[in-house]
């Protein structure tokens, strides 16, 4: 199991988050001589509006990874984790709102996606420095563009606040309305983070359960191949381009 | 060492394994130098380990290129072992420092070569023919899948052979996803068979049979998967004849004052000491290119470009096996039945070459064969990488991404085109001049250069995989590009062979038939090293098949030496 030093659940850091909100400031917007983005016609206004991408330190990772021979059978992770309580704050009202609870299952932070989120943006190893060098700032960017609309952190921000924000990064991002604003920090940080907590959420007992996965337990005998509900499945959607089930 | 060997083998992966398993059971007294360390699959395979338990969900990095829970302990980089390319060649040398070498860690896939694999010049003019046919190798064949456990079937299709009746164990059903790649197959004339893989579905021996869950790659402690470590190095422990030393990195052959090779130097991975050890016999299974480099470090008044290499062929006629890969997403695979779809965690079905008429009538512009292979389903449980799924339906967030996970997740199918290389002379590893590795051994370089036979055929894998998606109503997932694009990284098949090819002459090659070095019979080479040329057909059933046969004769030798 990933060892997790820091374990902060949502009841906690909402605690924490009600001392923590008078410190307020307010996001400057982005500015022409930002470089990172162009600001050109390319970029509607409803995302030339969003607050600047911070320009904060990113903790540098000096810790060894697991190295070549790492125990596989009682795996441990042995890098620290990188998250203070204010970005583990931001990262869990983010996850569950990109995963929030349903009929099948609960919200990624009840199963402890934001763990898995510190764990992978605190590991030593170039794919995830690169997610490092989006998601720290992404997360404070979170809370910036919260305080300017709402002069709260973004854990803090109402709801419908949260789903604003959330609505502009997807619409950057997934509606794509220029290559330019898809390339925008925010909108890569929501792509990233979308992708990463899908995946921590679905490798975990609660997501294969809620995803319906069947296997990973011995079979005695042959394997028994497709069920009969399966084939059919198969053979009628075979059937509607043409084709027979072999 | 106080003891007296007869041979010694370096490495101990399916080409060593083969040969200390025959060597021993024939009463030959055998010294086997593994370069890695000593390694367990009984304790050390995570069975059934979820990724959950894994850091980062298992997710690959450069310290475990296959995700964590691969069992090959070193991969595209070793500590302290680095190689280098020419500029502009990305070659990819893939390493297992472990007892059992890469057969903890391989696919598994074990096709025979067939006739026409042996004779490729005779056929349409290219690279060079095996001195061995088929026919001398069909009953070392058939006596190495016996031992080594392959399950599939006999179909009788052109150039790939039949085992004899009752040979093979009977292959696990098809998968729904691979009934529906043959149903688009079917009607596009192109055949689509099970696969033959070395994986037990009967019990062999003290090896069970698979039971259907946790991926090979781990390796497999009930022994159902073959590696060297739960079959033939047991088996050759057990006669009392195979003397095991792991932590022990062969780096050149020590010949006497006429040229003869006499013994190895090795180092102690432990200590860093520099040891000796002689014989009269010695196995190189170094794997092909570790092998070319020793026999290069081998230098010697009477062998001054290395031991083997008079004819200048050692690191030459480099080939790894033709790439790519065509990935599809199936809408009538959505939201479908759940039913335990994992299996033996390999692919049960494939596509094996079909093109041979095609090719005999000039219709195709590139000249050698390639298979595919496919995966995807639920063959493997939820990984770290399924987020982008949404992706596939304008993203967005909250329950309607969870949906779509639901939906989408067992819907895309991986297939891999794998072709037979050329031999070029633009390809091959020599001793880098200048870098030198902790041991202060100078490091193999790799210089590369496709021909436009791989590209044309890499550009004929792209068009088949595109026929059958798109004959099944999916989408591919990757764009159209020129081959040169889409064709894998040269060695990252890891199948790497042919840097001591075997040939008819001293003059243009390093071994005979035997595998025996033309400039030191004493000398055996066990590894990949010696094919000729290098099939679509995955390299190792016949590299244990040749090791087989080579180690028999030499037993044979070795004792009526003895009777003298």
């Amino acid at each position: 199991m990933t060892v997790v030093e820091t374990k902060i659940t949502r009841r906690d850091t909402l605690k924490w988050m009600a001392i923590a909100t008078p410190l307020i400031m307010i996001g400057a917007c982005y500015a022409p001589e930002d470089d990172e983005i162009k600001i050109s016609s390319e970029i509607p206004e409803k995302y030339r509006k969003l607050v600047k991408w911070p320009d904060i330190n990113i903790p540098d990772v000096t810790h060894e990874g697991y190295g070549k021979d790492p125990d596989l059978i009682l795996p441990k992770t042995p890098w620290p984790l990188l998250l203070n309580a204010m970005q583990l704050n931001a990262c869990v009202a983010l996850i569950d709102l990109l995963v929030p609870a349903d009929d099948k299952g609960p919200a990624a932070s009840e199963v402890g996606v934001q763990h898995f989120m510190n764990e992978w943006v605190s590991a030593p190893y170039p794919s995830q420095s690169e997610d490092r060098e989006l998601i720290i700032p992404g997360l404070q960017w979170l809370d910036d563009e919260a305080k300017k609309r709402g002069n709260v952190v973004f854990a803090s921000l109402p709801e419908v606040e949260q789903i604003a924000i959330l609505d502009d990064l997807s619409d950057g991002f997934d509606k794509a309305p220029s290559v330019a604003v898809r390339q925008m920090k925010p909108m890569q940080f929501f792509g990233k983070m979308r992708r990463l907590s899908l995946g921590g959420y679905y490798t975990t007992a609660h997501g294969m359960e809620d995803i319906a996965y069947i296997g990973n337990e011995a079979i005695a005998g042959d394997y028994p191949g497709p069920s009969d509900e399966a084939l059919k499945h198969l053979s009628e959607h075979l059937a509607k381009v043409g084709l027979k089930l072999p | 060492m106080s003891d007296k060997f007869d041979v010694i083998i370096a490495g101990s992966g399916a080409g060593g394994g083969m040969a200390a398993y025959v060597l021993a059971k024939a009463g030959v007294k055998v010294l086997m130098l593994e370069a890695g360390r000593d390694y367990k699959p009984l304790e050390e395979t995570p069975m059934f380990n979820s990724n959950e338990e894994a850091p980062l969900r298992g997710a690959s990095t450069p310290d475990k290129d296959f995700g964590y829970y691969d069992s090959a302990i070193g991969g595209w980089s070793v500590e302290g072992e680095p190689y280098t390319s020419e500029d502009g060649v990305d070659f990819k040398w893939f390493r297992a420092r472990m007892l059992g070498g890469r057969t903890n860690h391989w696919a598994r896939h074990s096709p025979r070569f067939g006739p026409y694999d042996f004779k490729g010049k005779s056929r349409d003019g290219y690279g060079v023919n095996w001195p061995l046919s088929y026919d001398d190798l069909e009953s070392w064949y058939t006596k190495t899948e016996k031992i080594v456990g392959v399950c599939g079937t006999n179909e009788g299709l052109e150039n790939h052979p039949n085992s004899p009746t009752g040979v093979l164990q009977p292959p696990p059903k098809p998968r729904a996803y691979e009934l529906m790649i043959k149903a688009a197959c079917d009607d596009l004339d192109i055949p689509c068979i099970p696969a033959h893989y070395a994986i037990l579905t009967r019990d062999l021996d003290d090896r069970k049979a698979c039971f259907y869950a946790t991926p090979c790659i781990r390796g497999c402690s009930i022994g159902a998967a073959f590696q060297t470590t739960t079959s033939l190095i047991p088996a050759a422990r057990e006669t009392g004849n195979l003397t095991l030393k792991a932590d022990s990195t062969v780096y050149e052959i020590i010949c006497d004052d006429g040229g003869k090779a006499i013994g190895v130097r090795y180092i102690d991975g432990k200590t860093g000491e520099r040891l000796a050890v002689n014989a009269p016999y010695i196995v190189l299974a170094a794997s092909a290119c570790e092998t070319a480099r020793i026999l290069l470090m081998s230098k010697h008044k009477k062998h001054p470009n290395g031991l083997g290499n008079s004819s200048n062929h050692v690191g030459k006629n480099l080939m790894d096996t033709v790439g790519t890969n065509i990935s599809g997403q199936y809408p009538m695979l959505e939201n479908r039945p759940r039913y335990n779809e994992e299996g033996m965690n390999s692919p049960h079905m494939y596509i094996p070459w079909w093109g041979y008429e095609q090719q005999k009538k000039g219709e195709l512009d590139f000249p050698r064969g390639y298979h595919i292979e496919m995966s995807g389903g639920w063959v493997t449980a939820p990984d770290v990488g399924l987020g982008w799924l949404p992706e596939l339906n304008g993203g967005g967030y909250g329950k309607k991404i969870k949906a779509d996970i639901r939906r989408y997740f067992g819907s895309t199918i991986w297939m891999g085109g794998r072709g037979e290389m050329l031999p070029n002379e633009d390809c091959y590893c020599a001793l880098d001049p200048e870098v030198k590795d902790k041991n202060g051994l100078p490091v193999l370089k790799f210089f590369w250069k496709w021909s436009k036979h791989e590209l044309n055929q890499v550009a004929h894998m792209q068009k088949t995989g595109r026929a059958i998606i798109e004959r099944l109503g999916g989408k591919a997932l990757s764009e159209e590009k020129p081959p040169e694009e889409l064709i894998t990284a040269p060695g990252s098949i890891i199948h790497e062979v042919g840097t001591t090819r075997m040939g008819f002459t001293p003059q243009d090659s390093v071994v005979n038939k035997d595998g025996r070095c033309w400039d030191a019979n004493n000398v055996m080479i066990a590894d990949g090293g010696v094919f000729a040329s290098n099939p679509h057909k995955n390299p190792t059933l016949t590299i244990m098949a040749l090791s087989m046969r080579n180690s028999q004769k030499l037993a044979k030798e070795i004792k009526g030496a003895r009777r003298r």
